[in-house]
């Protein structure tokens, strides 16, 4: 069935944000610290293989060991300044507060996996299980740190995140399958329905700011920012660089009555999510998401709630097993982990240099730049 | 907010009273975090039965593009509670009775139904599926659907544990609908903020689950997902004690008012007739007014109303109930005792006239 213009928040209906909740000692607060506590014995090895990343000295994500000889995987988008670029002063901190410098290894687009080395031996890897080896209902928890940096210390790695999972590995589809930054801006703007992936001509604007500045209906536009653009991968390819509300150069091209057509420039602000995606807005209700949150070839989903900097880690369940590495806080309900069978792929690719990090410059359209949408059975603003 | 600590002091140690062979048994109203390693386990014994149960009852529901709902298809949750497909979900999703819906199964399976009624006050709605369900469906038997039961709200403690499910998001490809485990936080009364009693749990819901179940941990449903807050903690659901005091009026397809003035602003149909309120427990036709939809159907004073598009009313109020369902242009079927004469009449309703 068409997924034409999915209007997801025929879910929820917010209330005010004044209406806040009252902070509250008693049960359910003190009952979830004490629930966190059981799992100290089960996390103990996947915390020993957990490692702090941090650029200039503030923590950006988690890494899980992987060898003893200091090979760690992590989520790479965090790590980046921009395509190609690497945080400056990036730093690995081990639990018992030694840190090393990183040499970054390899990076797959695909799973966001990025491989450090550290110079660094007798570290504690962790071993990874399928993940089939739990089902929904089963409790999970995330090795975590405690950020104790609007208190002036140090941070260190001694907390945990407890939750359950929610769904078992499975693949992405449609705008869940697009590699993309999560956290960009759009356009605000439905462009005409065709067949044809190179029209960039425009059906309906939902963008106040882009109204205000004077764009109509039926202008094709030709130009976003400094780059010339003839379809809408182009257009998606500039937008997933830039960030909500970010002042947009657009030119376009409008029909006149009699001779050639009028080029027109405008300036107008980006919105901060796809405006037939109402639901996208509900997602962000409650905390950050990570910039890197779709286009994993396979995630198992858990509730409990990361923040994007504490992904990269293992997860762990009740047993003690290790099933996947946590690589996006994906929504509201749901923290995705790559299940082990992706990691171990991924990581034999990495260890086999199927993946080298900074990529050539020279290939324009490469695996590293996001991907086209595909073109769906609607009116679309992606 | 995080579940986050250090070590407080680990008890392993099993109650005294639990044996070798059982292990200890969770209460399904204990509000207190769990002690060992082995109530963690009960728990999760519980949530894996549940969802088990629940999953294949939980349902996606899909309405049509229209005005009211602005651009596209509208996705909200529902969850199964009888063996021929009666649904309940929210208000907010269905939005008007007697409208085809497309209803996403959990594995991804799609069949059809109808919504019934609703109840704008509380947020409660119905919606029921028409076709069987399909042979080999997980808790299916002979065309009839696995459901759910359903329990009151009003005993839950703060910091009772509660599952939810949904579908976040929409309906998604291979995914079943997702477990959320957590506790029961309050039952918060209509006041500023919120319009009617709702439920406040910390199991995290968004966009889509609208109209999905709350569970205790033996599988009752208890409440009906309907709003979310700013923060990771306010998730809100009707309670089920709602769904039982509209229940019949919500199946006969009505749409529950809290008042008199907000039913008449909901009415945007007239059927030109003036009904005799004197009499309750017969529609009796007082007055018809000259050329209007009435009157052009053939209606006469007199005319005793039995049934409205097959539905049997018993009282000028039962029908003013059904009017905020149509919209001008529909039709009415109605069956006429006049005198001795059975009759049917066909009136097509007109817009209703603000004065």
């Amino acid at each position: 069935m068409s997924l034409r213009g999915i209007a997801l928040s025929a879910g929820l209906a917010f209330i005010a944000p004044t209406l806040l909740y009252a902070a509250d000692d008693t049960v359910p607060d003190k009952g979830r610290r004490r629930l966190t506590a059981l799992f100290e014995s089960a996390a103990a090895t996947a915390s020993e293989g957990t490692v702090r990343i941090t650029s200039n000295k503030k923590d950006i994500a988690l890494g899980t060991i992987v060898s003893k000889d200091g090979y760690i995987l992590t989520k790479g988008t965090e790590l980046l300044a921009k395509a190609n670029k690497l945080k400056p002063s990036l730093t690995a901190e081990l639990r018992d507060g030694s840190t090393f410098d990183i040499e970054v290894k390899g990076y797959s687009p695909a799973t966001d996996l990025m491989l450090l080395k550290v110079d660094a031996e007798v570290l504690k890897p962790v071993e990874f299980t399928a993940s089939k080896v739990i089902e929904p209902g089963d409790w999970v928890a995330v090795t975590g740190f405690k950020d104790r940096t609007l208190r002036g210390e140090p941070n260190t790695i001694e907390s945990i995140a407890v939750g359950v999972l929610s769904a078992p590995a499975r693949n992405l589809y449609m705008q869940e399958a697009l590699v993309e930054n999560g956290n960009r801006g759009y356009l605000g703007i439905v462009f005409e329905f065709s067949g044809d992936a190179n029209n960039t001509r425009i059906e309906d604007i939902k963008n106040e700011s882009a109204k205000r500045a004077g764009l109509k209906k039926g202008d094709q536009i030709v130009g976003v920012n400094e780059a010339d653009v003839t379809s809408r991968q182009d257009i998606f390819q500039v937008m997933n660089e830039t960030r909500p509300g970010q002042l947009l150069e657009v030119k376009i091209k409008r029909k006149v009555k009699a001779g050639d057509d009028e080029e027109l420039t405008y300036k107008f602000n980006t919105i901060p999510y796809a405006i037939m995606d109402r639901g996208a807005m509900q997602n962000t209700m409650g905390g950050q998401l990570s910039d890197r949150r779709t286009g994993f070839p396979k995630v198992i989903q858990h509730d409990t709630r990361l923040s994007p900097k504490e992904c990269g880690g293992p997860l762990v369940d009740l047993e003690g097993r290790v099933i996947g590495i946590n690589i996006a806080r994906a929504g509201r309900v749901e923290t995705w982990a790559l299940p082990a069978e992706v990691v171990a792929k991924s990581l034999k690719e990495l260890q086999d240099g199927k993946h080298p990090f900074p990529k050539a410059e020279t290939a324009v359209k490469t695996s590293t730049k996001p991907e086209a949408p595909k073109e769906k059975s609607g009116p679309s603003d992606r | 907010m995080n579940l986050r600590i250090g070590v407080i002091g680990l008890s392993l140690a099993c109650a005294g009273w639990c044996s070798a062979a059982d292990g200890p048994v969770w209460a399904i109203d204990r509000a207190t975090s769990p002690d060992s390693a082995e109530e963690l386990k009960a728990i999760q014994g519980l949530v894996k039965t549940l969802q088990k149960k629940a999953q294949p009852a939980t349902v996606a529901l899909l309405l049509g593009n229209d005005e009211e709902r602005r651009s596209g298809v509208s996705c909200g949750s529902g969850v199964i509670v009888s063996e021929d497909g009666l649904v309940l979900t929210a208000a907010h999703v269905i939005m008007r009775p007697n409208e085809q819906v497309v209803f996403k199964l959990a594995n991804g399976a799609s069949v059809n139904g109808v919504t019934l009624g609703l109840n704008p006050g509380t947020d409660g709605g119905m919606a029921r599926i028409t076709d069987k369900a399909p042979s080999g469906y997980p808790g299916a038997k002979d065309g009839k659907w696995p459901f759910v039961e359903t329990a009151p709200s009003k005993d839950l403690k703060k910091g009772q544990w509660i599952v939810s499910l949904g579908h976040p998001g929409g309906p998604k490809p291979d995914r079943p609908p997702p477990v959320r485990v957590g506790r029961y936080i309050s039952y918060d009364k209509a006041g500023f903020g919120q319009r009617n009693d709702l439920l406040n749990t910390d199991a995290t819901l968004v966009g889509g689950d609208s109209g999905g179940p709350l569970f205790t941990l033996d599988g009752k449903c208890v409440g009906i997902h309907s709003e979310i807050g700013d923060n990771l903690d306010i998730n809100r659901h009707v309670p089920m004690e709602k769904f039982k005091t509209d229940w019949d009026s919500m199946l006969r397809g009505n749409v529950v008012f809290r008042d008199e003035r907000e039913r008449e602003r909901a009415t945007k149909v007239a059927m030109n007739v003036m009904f005799d309120d004197t009499v309750n427990d017969a529609v009796k036709i007082e007055e018809v007014t000259a050329d209007g939809v009435a009157d052009k159907a053939g209606s006469k004073a007199g005319d005793v109303i039995k049934t409205v598009n097959g539905k049997p009313v018993n009282s000028p109020d039962e029908i003013r109930a059904m009017l905020p369902s149509f919209k001008p242009g529909d039709k009415l079927k109605l069956d006429v005792q006049r005198d001795d004469e059975k009759l049917t009449l066909t009136v097509r309703l007109t817009a209703r006239s603000r004065k």
